[in-house]
């Protein structure tokens, strides 16, 4: 037996042996060819000279104009496509891919409409050689259009073309029906009985998840149902408050007698109404096939008629990608989307370039032979995955050419250290801290917390230059922005503490009271401790500590940050707002976009205001409009909501393999490289 | 044995869908949702919109009613579509699974190839200076942060010696293809396995030494040694295949850590791996993602509690499953 063993143990003896040897080898000729590509890596090789890297974040791979998610998966596919127009540097829309006559205005009033001619380059292409007409643009209109569009742009919505309904909802006569649906829904939310139902169903709104629930979040004392329902004389017997149908049911009493008004159950049964309608309608064979407002004139002509005067019309029907019909509309029947989508990861247009592969974290662009304004200069653009911390120093290596690093105080020293070319354009968007005025409707607590808030010193000191204090709740982009606008609160603890008293407050025993209460304020910020912000916080913590008032600070997650915003459960928040193009403000200051799921989330509601807003949209004339705007904006600090608070910039640093000479020398917010990738070189 | 691996299947199946839902309900219980999440900042989106699309994406039904649509799904092979990548869950999955794979792999087999042998010595050589040396290594690799190490790693070998790339998992400046593209994949994972192994190796070392000490105080290797066989005999042959049992198990526990993708190194390297993705799709709430993700991770958890229980009694004799 022994001896049997042996041998065995003998032969894997000498198998190992082997396999040591063999083991060796390969890793010997691994680390030979890995030091080989390392040496490949450093100098460029024969097709790296036409090879531009940008430097970009991660991708969901939805690489489509209709349904892309991510602003990293536009920036890759946006070489792919054209659009019809384009902004130039200030924001102004310039021919691009085809022209937009001024809109001719018709009738007065409710009858008031406007028409577009929307003209299309001669002999455009796709890459696969298609020529581009102006049914792809009608095509790609009637996607944004589609009942059953699920992606995230606003085209439909957005600008009121004359037939949209009718196609949406595929009946020929819309408006009796919608009538006759908001005349439905609004019986439902009359009626007490439907109304409640809503409420239950909906959950209150999904305020309530569960028996055991905090209904105030983890701001308020409250720590269950039964003590907010006490509050308003409901008392709940203690089998009661544990069964979740009965909770709801009385919450939905209870709410329904006290706060019908922040409710919307009209919307909710115009949405239920209009899906079993929309449904209803499809199912019955497609009945209106075309948008009325959208004609045909000829092969690259057609007009568009919208209701009324909008500003925004050009931009919407313009800033648009052309989408080849034969490639995305195969297949294609209105309320059927599946075609369209199964193309996300392979886009295909008439951009200076075509769409070659997304694989390891790199997508891969070919020149487009066939684009418009001849062959671009770079053979192949790749957009590389970085993570945001290593894109300066990738650049720096040599392994990226272009990238977009957060900008920071540090990271233009390091540029200007290392002699590295970047440009610093304002982002369009910018920073802000609300106050409810639905949970502190004193507007004069409000004024007092306005004085406490120190700007300047805070964007300063973190940002130095890439950011500067603005002063109205506008980005600077605009070019309606009030630049002459003047510091409307300021910084002022006495004057504070007068508005408090203002208010009613009294300092007893060195605490702010009204009514044995002393004045207790909860701010959320999303990450405080890299949050720009923090500093105005604190200071006002402890200057209302001083008078004798409390702030607490609570730092949460930008998820949890914005449930809460929207469940209006937070009296001050520090927030942003990110890509604006347009002055339009309505969603964020009308009074109707104050319900559930809107946008004004400090509840600023004023008819005057209202007015205002909905008449910046019709004025045509800049000049006209910007002192409009001017007013408005002033009108909206005078409710102590919003205070604006910083403009930050983004960075765009370019590699010493970039011929910068062919980087566009009006880069701005709204136009850069990305506008011009046919015309880059490299060294 | 067979009646034994059945009984196992049939029980995981039971804690499978009971996994299913604790996970499903906790997904649903985050605050804020995809569309939310997409929807933030851009002040031009109608709440009507956003009503729309939650309906689209099936998110407006209460936990349970989604539950019992997930799951009707999910026991006909469908888990859904991908809110961020708009294409089948098990799609993404497949792709990004192996590339989490190949380095956990490789890592893991590094890890073992250098833990295995310094534990064996560090056990024989117990409270030597090189037990000690050993042991320090093991400790100081186990508590180093990873974005901490990756970072001294990058400085070092990426911008000060230029021998590694910064990060990625390809060249993105060269059209490699073949066999020189496996090269510059492989030149792109040093560093990332290098972190692995680095943190990796002190728990297997540690686990090794351990045993191998227990083993070390046997009766049959005091025989060994009295039989006057050579040390090298004794310690390899006797103590180290007895080191191997636990060893074995704890090795069928790896399994899901293999694939499931290591969040923090694949994000600081830029690797598109399951881990990067997983941390991504909390971020964006993207659930169908996640529950496909999570469920993945609950059936190899299992598989490999399974699979180490059957090697168990493969290495040791002496268990039977009955």
């Amino acid at each position: 037996m022994d001896c049997r063993r042996n041998e065995e143990n003998d032969e894997t003896v000498v198998g190992g042996n082997d396999m040591k040897k063999r083991m060796t080898a390969v890793l010997l000729a691994a680390m030979l060819a890995i030091s080989t590509a390392a040496c490949g890596g450093n100098g460029s090789g024969s097709e790296g000279g036409d090879t531009l890297v940008i430097g970009t974040s991660k991708f969901n791979g939805v690489f489509s104009p209709f349904f892309y998610n991510s602003a990293y998966d536009r920036e890759a596919f946006r070489g792919v496509f054209e659009t019809v127009l384009e902004p130039n540097e200030n924001n102004e829309l310039i021919d691009n891919a085809g022209h937009i006559d001024e809109g001719v205005v018709k009738g007065k009033g409710d009858k008031q409409t406007t028409t577009y001619t929307i003209s299309l380059n001669e002999g455009m292409k796709f890459s696969d050689g298609e020529p581009v007409t102006i049914d792809d643009l009608i095509f790609t209109y009637k996607v944004y259009a589609d009942p059953n569009y699920d992606g995230i742009a606003t085209f439909r919505t957005a600008v009121d073309i004359q037939g949209m309904n009718e196609y949406y909802y595929d009946v020929p006569d819309y408006e009796s029906k919608v009538k006759e649906i908001a005349k439905e829904a609004e019986e439902k939310a009359a009626d007490k009985d439907a109304f409640i139902q809503y409420l239950i169903d909906s959950k209150c709104d999904d305020w309530f998840t569960s028996v055991d629930q905090d209904p105030d979040g983890e701001s308020g004392d409250l720590t269950s149902w039964s003590d907010y329902l006490k509050q308003y004389g409901i008392t709940l017997s203690e089998a009661d408050a544990k069964d979740e149908a009965k909770v709801l049911k009385a919450l939905a009493e209870c709410e329904y007698e006290n706060f019908k008004d922040s409710y919307d159950a009209v919307s909710y049964y115009t949405t239920q109404l209009n899906k079993q309608y929309i449904q209803g309608n499809l199912e019955d064979g497609i009945d209106v096939p075309e948008i009325a407002g959208i004609q045909k004139v000829d092969d690259l002509t057609c007009k568009v008629t919208i209701n009324g005067i909008d500003i925004n019309a050009t931009r919407q029907l313009g800033d648009v990608e052309i989408m080849p019909e034969h490639y995305y509309g195969k297949g294609f029947t209105k309320g059927n989307l599946e075609s369209v989508k199964s193309k996300n990861g392979t886009p295909m247009g008439s951009g200076p370039f075509k769409f070659v592969s997304n694989e390891n974290n790199v997508v891969t662009l070919e020149r487009n032979d066939n684009y418009r304004l001849g062959t671009p200069k770079l053979k192949y653009i790749k957009y590389q995955v970085i993570n945001d911390e290593q894109k300066l120093q990738a650049v720096m290596n040599g392994e990226v050419d272009i990238t977009d690093p957060n900008a920071s105080k540090e990271v233009l020293e390091e540029l200007k250290e290392n002699e590295i070319k970047y440009d610093l354009v304002d982002n369009p968007g910018y920073g802000y801290i609300a106050i409810s005025a639905k949970r502190v409707p004193d507007k004069n607590v409000r004024e007092g917390l306005m004085h406490l808030m120190m700007r300047e010193q805070a964007i300063k000191t973190y940002y130095g230059e890439v950011a500067h204090v603005i002063e109205r709740p506008m980005t600077p982009t605009l070019a309606e922005y009030p630049d002459d606008a003047t510091e409307y609160w300021g910084y002022d603890v006495d004057k504070a503490l007068e508005c408090f008293k203002a208010a009613g407050y009294e300092q007893v025993n060195g605490k702010l009271v009204k009514d044995g209460k002393q004045l207790k304020i909860t701010v959320a910020i999303g990450e405080a401790s890299s949050h720009p912000s923090t500093p105005i916080l604190t200071q006002m913590k402890s200057d209302l500590a001083k008078l004798g008032g409390e702030l607490v600070i609570e730092d949460v997650d930008n998820a949890v940050l914005f449930d809460r915003i929207d469940n209006d459960d937070l009296d001050m928040w520090v927030a942003a707002w990110g890509n604006s193009t347009n002055c339009d403000l309505t969603q964020m200051f009308g009074s109707e976009y104050t319900k559930k799921g809107g946008s004004n989330r400090t509840w600023v509601q004023d008819p005057e205001l209202d007015k205002m807003l909905a008449q910046t949209m019709k004025i045509l004339d800049l000049e006209e409009r910007k002192a409009h705007v001017a007013k408005e904006l002033d009108f909206i600090m005078s409710w102590a909501t919003y205070m604006p608070v910083y403009q930050r910039s983004n960075l765009l640093v370019y590699s010493s393999n970039v011929n910068t000479d062919t980087i566009p020398t009006n880069t701005s917010t709204y136009y850069d490289y990305r506008n011009e990738l046919e015309k880059i070189e490299l060294n | 044995m067979k009646q034994y691996i059945i009984r196992r299947i049939l029980t995981s199946i039971l804690v499978l869908f009971g996994v299913s839902f604790l996970i499903y309900g906790m997904l649903r219980l985050m605050p804020s949702d995809f569309i939310s999440q997409m929807t933030s900042g851009n002040p031009d989106i109608t709440a009507e919109q956003k009503e729309a699309l939650k309906e689209k994406y099936g998110m407006n039904t209460n936990i349970v009613q989604g539950y019992v649509n997930w799951i009707s799904g999910a026991v006909t092979g469908d888990f859904g579509e991908s809110f961020q990548y708009q294409r089948p869950v098990t799609q993404v999955i497949g792709e990004k699974m192996w590339i989490s794979f190949s380095l956990a792999a490789i890592a893991l087999i590094i890890e073992l190839a250098i833990a295995i042998p310094l534990g064996v010595i560090a056990a024989t050589k117990q409270y030597s200076k090189v037990d000690y040396g050993i042991v320090f290594f093991a400790l100081a690799g186990i508590s180093l942060p990873s974005f901490f190490f990756a970072a001294v790693l990058r400085r070092a070998f990426s911008v000060g010696l230029k021998i590694f790339p910064i990060s990625g998992m390809v060249t993105a400046r060269e059209n490699y293809t073949g066999f020189m593209w496996f090269v510059d994949v492989a030149h792109h994972f040093v560093l990332p396995i290098i972190v692995f192994v680095i943190l990796g190796i002190g728990s297997w070392l540690r686990y090794t030494r351990t045993n191998m000490l227990e083993v070390l105080n046997m009766d049959y290797v005091r025989t060994a040694r009295a039989k006057g066989l050579d040390e090298r005999v004794v310690v390899f042959k006797h103590a180290f295949r007895n080191t191997l049992i636990p060893l074995v198990t704890f090795i069928g526990a790896q399994v899901p850590a293999l694939f499931s993708g290591a969040i923090i190194t694949e994000g600081i390297f830029s690797i598109p791996g399951l881990g990067q993705a997983a941390l991504d799709a909390v971020t964006n709430k993207d659930l169908p993602f996640l529950m496909a993700y999570l469920m993945f991770l609950a059936i190899l958890t299992l598989l490999g509690t399974l699979i180490s229980d059957i090697l168990y009694a493969v290495v040791d004799p002496r268990v039977r499953y009955n």
